[in-house]
């Protein structure tokens, strides 16, 4: 795509300074895995920092308490190495939360010091041995995974974990007719939504890394340890026998899922994540070839009251001129929605580095006809001056998008992670039929309350 | 043995008379609610406007810099990459300035920030900005904070102190004193605590210059050299630059606070009598008052009384316990992430029986929880929601929207000390 632009700075492409990024770190996509097992605590092998700033993103988007537990990084351990933190960290973690799983996430100052962190872990099987027995040591797993944030984004460091869990997990057992979901760094709206889908399908399945549940719990007291739900370390153990993982998102758990498939022969699907008709209708299909099934009536159904809802707002949507940004997978998959609708979609940005990611989404616009700009690994200063400069009339993203869209002038719909502005954006879904209707409304509801006159009744 | 050698470790922090142990290292493998020294610095440089602020690490220290205080602020990055760490960024660091420099003309200064990355690699950003300083004439100030280098953001805070220092010292000279003017110092303006403060002020006829930084850019930085008297509302994170301008300006200072009611009459008496304005303060003092009695009355009625539990950052701790105080809570509980003696020095003062818990993590504020049962617990965004699950109501401190300062901010502290306390859902669990 050729941009005409007034000054060559606005470009990421020919400055080195970053303006706006719109990417988080590796640590909290390995901690957003890790919050989705059962009774797992992730360990920050790093600064107070790498968990205080992720406990407040994970606490301002679900309005949730998480247990995420720090080895405190002072300058002692950042010159010397974090072994003996590391050690103590998971001593003291074991017997204050006597958690099931502990994710050791390292951070960029123990990458860029070089701890080794499996002899780490090793010692610290010993200590917990030596202080608390046998059996306490042997009723944890402490598994690895190496997130420092220079290589890669949040997307990335999703993928590390879900590959580091089922490497150290997945055992060849006897095979079971379960499928399998990665779901990605999605709502849990988002897996409920799926998780309906494939309970209308009458498919056996098991969500890996569900966070359905546990950031997203009742106010019951007594509060328990641990939040109810969370996929068991068992399904994990198992999960190297089931007919077929799907990973919703590929950039986020494509590798666990490509893993699985090379060492264990399980069928592995990437994608797409299931936004829009024809990306739903691909996610029906595919789970329908896996289990030779006829697609139920229900599904059929939804189907078309999403096509009924799109029907009846199309003079709304038709060319309105939008820009969306995120996380890659969302991002194609919401653009195509788009396109789907009507809408003339002129930025989409990421800001993780992706093969894939620009001829996706040159597919789409071919197919639609579409002429936009395709931003990767770009920042929300050239995504502002692009989707100004093309009069862009509702912006897609997360709460960032917020002051991106005040300089633009024009509203914003919030999609993706972290979404802090505004209350229970966790809780609905944008995923399958049903989901794509409710995101529908919401594009369709914003874009009248800021442009359409009050006192018309839309008939 | 464990079990002991655990607890022996948090013993000392924990305390029902005296000051606990603090500013100590945080124990591995807890869930601690401090955070890093570059998230001490980012609070308090986040807000002086029409600067750049430049983050020489990977990008995420930047995105999550980025919103401190429930704002967002425009925030540069180098971007750093393996490379980078691998081979050293300098040169990058030194075209991110020159292009910053370039994109935004209308800023008239530069922070530059080192975090963990880039210290460990020994970048060694004082030098690039050495040289770069002449090519992109504006003030640039290196602001080295790897979120390691110390116990909690209290650091970070001190570091950012320094850095506004290093500027003054560079940049502002002192030319004249103007009568009835300060500048308050340690005061960030959450949530519009610095008009409050300033409107009050201005009642007395004083007039507030520059506001260390919740109201702050270069030029009143410049002209906060002829403040004839600073107020130094946190001490701990404001100290430094108050000595620092009364021996390089000879503005003296006076300590202040304006959350409480004794705390702001107290406050306005110690500065009018420095002006030798007396005469005017007891009439403004009685009159504001008489605007929010009734209603105060009203609320302080519902609240008085109620069990609190208090976990709030430093110097919050003296001056927020006196104020709950005022409201009618009975603290029991005292905590803070980062206290230092001072700190816990001043709230001991006003709570002589309560229990203190210095660096507290989510397992005692958990205990706590269903040892006290308490009313109301008042702390930050990371405990508020731990707290609802416990069925606790909670207020948040800083508070979302409304400020809490002088006259009229004790009256909305209240009002929403009565919201959340009396909210109807406590009582349907």
């Amino acid at each position: 795509m050729a941009t005409k632009l007034d000054s060559p700075l606005i470009s990421k492409a020919n400055r080195h300074v970053t303006i706006n990024p719109p990417k988080m770190c590796q640590p909290i996509g390995a901690m957003y895995a890790t919050l989705g097992i059962d009774k797992a605590v992730p360990l920050v092998q790093g600064s107070q920092g790498c968990c205080t700033y992720v406990r407040y993103q994970f606490n301002r988007h679900f309005k949730e308490p998480v247990n995420i537990a720090v080895t405190s990084f002072h300058e002692d351990a950042a010159v010397f190495g974090g072994r003996r933190n590391l050690i103590e960290g998971i001593r003291n973690l074991v017997f204050r939360y006597a958690p099931k799983v502990i994710g050791v996430v390292t951070t960029c100052s123990s990458e860029t010091i070089g701890d080794d962190i499996e002899a780490f872990i090793k010692e610290a099987y010993k200590k917990v041995r030596e202080e608390l027995g046998d059996e306490v040591a042997q009723s944890v797993f402490v598994v690895p995974i190496h997130t420092p944030s220079y290589a890669g984004t949040h997307v990335k460091g999703y993928d590390t974990a879900t590959v580091s869990y089922i490497k150290y997990f997945a055992k060849s057992k006897e095979p079971n007719q379960k499928l399998y979901i990665i779901p990605g760094m999605i709502n849990p709206g988002d897996i409920e939504e799926v998780k309906h889908l494939l309970s209308l399908m009458g498919v056996e399945y098991s969500v890996l890394f569900d966070i359905s549940k546990t950031l997203n719990s009742p106010l019951m007291p007594p509060k328990p340890l641990y939040p109810e739900g969370g996929t068991p370390w068992q399904e994990l153990e198992d999960c190297a026998n089931g007919k077929a993982i799907l990973a919703l998102c590929p950039h986020a758990g494509g590798t666990g899922a490509s893993y699985l498939e090379s060492e264990f022969g399980v069928k592995s699907i990437l994608g797409p994540f299931p936004v829009g008709v024809e990306n739903t209708d691909k996610f029906i299909e595919n789970v329908a070839s896996i289990y030779e099934i006829e697609i139920p009536e229900e599904v059929k159904v939804e189907r078309g009251l999403l096509l009924d809802a799109m029907a009846d707002t199309c003079q709304y949507t038709m060319m309105r001129r939008a820009a969306v940004f995120g996380d890659p997978d969302i991002v194609i998959a919401v653009t195509r929605f788009l396109c789907e609708l009507g809408m003339d979609v002129k930025v989409v940005e990421t800001a993780t580095t992706s093969p894939t990611f620009a001829d996706e989404i040159k597919k789409i616009f071919d197919e639609y006809n579409i002429e936009g700009e395709i931003l990767v690994d770009s920042d929300l200063y050239e995504f502002e001056y692009l989707a100004k400069e093309a009069g862009v009339e509702v912006i897609l993203g997360n709460s960032k998008a917020v002051e991106v869209a005040k300089s633009v002038k024009c509203p914003v719909v919030r999609i993706g992670f972290p979404v802090y502005d505004r209350v229970g954006y966790f809780r609905y879904g944008i995923t399958g039929y049903k989901g794509s209707i409710w995101l529908l409304d919401l594009i369709v509801n914003t874009i009248l309350d800021y442009s359409y006159p009050h006192d018309k009744l839309h008939q | 043995m464990a079990i002991k050698a655990f607890l022996e470790q948090r013993q000392g922090h924990i305390v029902q008379s005296g000051i606990p142990q603090c500013s100590r290292p945080t124990i591995p493998g807890v869930m601690s609610q401090r955070a890093c020294t570059y998230y001490g610095a980012r609070w308090v440089l986040a807000p002086v406007r029409n600067s750049t602020h430049i983050v020489h690490a990977p990008a995420d220290c930047a995105y999550y810099g980025q919103n401190v205080r429930k704002k967002n602020y425009l925030i540069l990055s180098t971007d750093m990459n393996e490379k980078d760490v691998i081979f050293g960024a300098h040169e990058k660091l030194e075209r991110c300035i020159e292009e910053a420099a370039k994109i935004f003309p209308e800023h008239s200064m530069i922070f530059v920030y080192s975090t963990c990355t880039s210290s460990q690699i020994g970048e060694e950003i004082k030098w690039v900005v050495e040289k770069v300083k002449e090519k992109v004439q504006k003030p640039i100030i290196p602001v080295e904070v790897p979120g390691f280098g110390g116990f909690s953001q209290s650091d970070g805070h001190h570091i950012a102190q320094k850095a506004i220092i290093s500027y003054l010292s560079e940049y502002c000279k002192k030319e004249s004193t103007q009568p009835f003017s300060v500048n308050i110092i340690g005061e960030y303006n959450v949530a519009g605590e610095t008009r409050v403060i300033k409107k009050l002020l201005e009642k007395i006829g004083i007039e507030v210059i520059c506001s260390y930084t919740g109201d702050c850019d270069a030029d009143l930085m410049q002209k906060s050299t002829s403040a004839a008297l600073n107020l130094l509302v946190c001490k701990s994170s404001g100290l430094l630059l108050t000595q620092f301008m009364r021996e390089r300006y000879s503005i003296p200072f006076v300590d202040v606070s304006f959350y409480g009611l004794s705390n702001t009459v107290n406050s306005l008496k110690k500065i009018s009598k420095f002006f030798g304005i007396e005469h005017k303060v007891e009439m403004v003092i009685s009159e504001e008052y008489e605007k929010i009695r009734d209603k105060l009355e009203k609320y302080k009625k519902k609240i008085f009384g109620k069990k609190a539990i208090i976990l709030l950052g430093g110097s919050r701790i003296g001056f927020m316990a006196g104020a709950f105080k005022e409201a009618g809570l009975e603290i029991c509980v005292c905590g803070s992430q980062f206290g230092c003696n001072i700190d816990y020095e001043a709230a001991r003062f006003e709570l002589p029986s309560a229990l203190f818990i210095d660096d507290f993590n989510c397992a005692e504020i958990e205990e706590i929880l269903l040892r006290i049962e308490p009313d109301v617990f008042i702390g930050g965004t990371r405990e508020w929601y731990l707290a609802h699950k416990f069925g606790v109501p909670f207020l948040v401190f800083p508070q979302e929207t409304k400020p809490y300062a002088c006259f009229e901010g004790f009256l909305n502290m209240c009002e929403d000390l009565f919201k959340e306390i009396h909210a109807p859902v406590w009582r349907l669990i």
